[in-house]
C-alpha cells in the first residue's frame, strides 16, 4: 500500500456527494423503462459501486436517491427497487423504491423478504 | 469452492486468475451453485454470457489499444455488473417464485400466487473521483519506485470523472512522480503534486510515514 487517501468530505461536501451520486440513477432506471416488458416489471437497480453507497452506513443520504426516484419516468416500469449488497453476502440492501402497484410491492416483499424501506 | 469450468471455460476467464480473492470467488461460486442446483429454463444462456463477459480478452477486438491491465479491469467490471442479476436469481429460487431466466426483457419472469411478474437486474457504477485516483496511484506505483503518497484534497469538489479521463489524468501524476524519484536517486523522495483537474494533490513521501510539514 503506497497511496493513502481519507475521504476528506465535510458535512456540505457529504450533501454534494450523495446529490450526486442519487442523480447517477436516473439515466439507468429511464433506460430501462423505455425498453419492452413481455410481462409487468420491475427494476432492481444495484449501487453497490456508486461513489461511498456501498460503504457508508445507511443513513438520511438515502432520501436523495428517493428523490430522484420519485422524479424519474418510470416509462414501461411497474417499480423500481434500489439496492446495495455486499461482494461477499447474500443480502440485498434496500435504499429506496417507487412502486405503483400491488405488484410492485409483491416483488419487492419477494426480494427483501416483506421488508419495504418506504411506500411510495 | 470453485466456480463451475461450465462457467468460466477452461482458460481466460477472470476468475482463473490467481489474485481474484477467494472470498469474492466463493461468493460467486455460491449463488451459481444455488441457480444451478434449481435450474430454471433459460440458465444455459445466462451460464454463455457469464462465461463470454468475464473473458479477459473480452473487447480486445473493440478496443485494440486496450493494455492487458485495461482488459483485465473490463474483464472485472463485468464480472462485478453480472454478480447482482445472479443474487437476485438465487432471492427469486428461495422465494419459490422464479419460473425462467429470460434472454430478453425481463432478466426473470416470475409468478408469485396469482400474480405474474418480471423482474429486471442493472446496476449503475462509478467510482467517487478521489477514491478512483487512488486505486489508479496504488496500481501504477506498484513496481515503484519506493515512494508513499497521501491524496488530499486542495480545490474544488468533484464526484466522478469519467474513467478514461481519468485514467490519463493518473498515468501523468505516475510519471510526475517517478519524475520527482529520479531526480533524487538515493534520497527520500518529497514533493507535490497537483490534480487540479480532481482537485487533489499528492503529497510524496517516504514510504510508510505521513507527509510531514516539509513536504506539505
Amino acid at each position: 500500500m503506497r497511496v493513502t487517501y481519507q475521504s476528506l468530505l465535510i458535512d456540505p461536501e457529504w450533501e454534494y456527494h450523495w446529490k450526486m451520486a442519487a442523480l447517477q440513477i436516473k439515466d439507468p432506471i429511464e433506460k430501462k423503462g423505455k425498453k419492452t416488458y413481455t410481462i409487468p416489471s420491475i427494476v432492481v437497480l444495484d449501487v453497490s459501486r456508486l461513489g461511498w453507497a456501498g460503504q457508508q452506513p445507511i443513513g438520511p443520504w438515502t432520501s436523495e436517491f428517493q428523490d430522484v426516484l420519485d422524479a424519474c419516468d418510470l416509462g414501461n416500469l411497474r417499480g423500481v427497487l434500489v439496492v446495495r449488497s455486499e461482494l461477499t453476502s447474500q443480502g440485498l440492501e434496500p435504499l429506496c423504491w417507487r412502486g405503483d402497484s400491488s405488484l410492485a410491492v409483491a416483488a419487492g416483499a419477494v426480494l427483501l423478504g416483506g421488508h419495504m424501506p418506504k411506500a411510495a | 469452492m470453485d466456480v463451475p469450468v461450465s462457467w468460466t471455460g477452461p482458460s481466460g476467464h477472470v476468475l482463473h486468475e490467481p489474485w481474484v480473492p477467494g472470498p469474492v470467488r466463493d461468493a460467486l461460486a455460491a449463488l451459481i451453485t444455488e441457480l444451478e442446483a434449481a435450474g430454471p429454463p433459460g440458465l444455459a444462456d445466462r451460464r454463455t454470457a457469464f462465461k463470454q463477459q468475464g473473458q479477459i480478452a473480452q473487447g480486445s477486438g473493440k478496443a485494440p489499444a486496450l493494455s492487458p491491465m485495461q482488459r483485465q479491469e473490463l474483464a472485472v467490471a463485468q464480472l462485478l455488473e453480472q454478480r447482482p442479476e445472479l443474487l437476485v436469481g438465487v432471492k427469486l429460487v428461495h422465494a419459490g417464485v422464479l419460473t425462467k431466466m429470460g434472454k430478453e426483457t425481463p432478466d426473470f419472469e416470475c409468478r408469485w400466487q396469482e400474480t405474474e411478474f418480471g423482474v429486471e437486474v442493472t446496476t449503475r457504477a462509478r467510482p467517487e473521483a478521489a477514491s478512483a485516483m487512488h486505486d489508479l496511484l496504488e496500481q501504477g506505483l506498484q513496481d515503484g519506485p519506493d515512494v508513499g503518497v497521501t491524496l488530499t484534497r486542495s480545490g474544488k469538489l468533484l464526484f466522478s470523472e469519467d474513467p478514461v479521463k481519468t485514467a490519463g489524468i493518473a498515468g501523468t501524476v505516475i510519471a510526475a512522480i517517478k519524475q520527482h524519484a529520479a531526480a533524487a536517486p538515493g534520497q527520500p523522495v518529497t514533493g507535490n503534486v497537483p490534480i487540479p483537474e480532481l482537485g487533489l494533490t499528492a503529497t510524496l513521501h517516504p514510504l510508510g510515514l505521513s507527509p510531514g510539514p516539509a513536504c506539505g
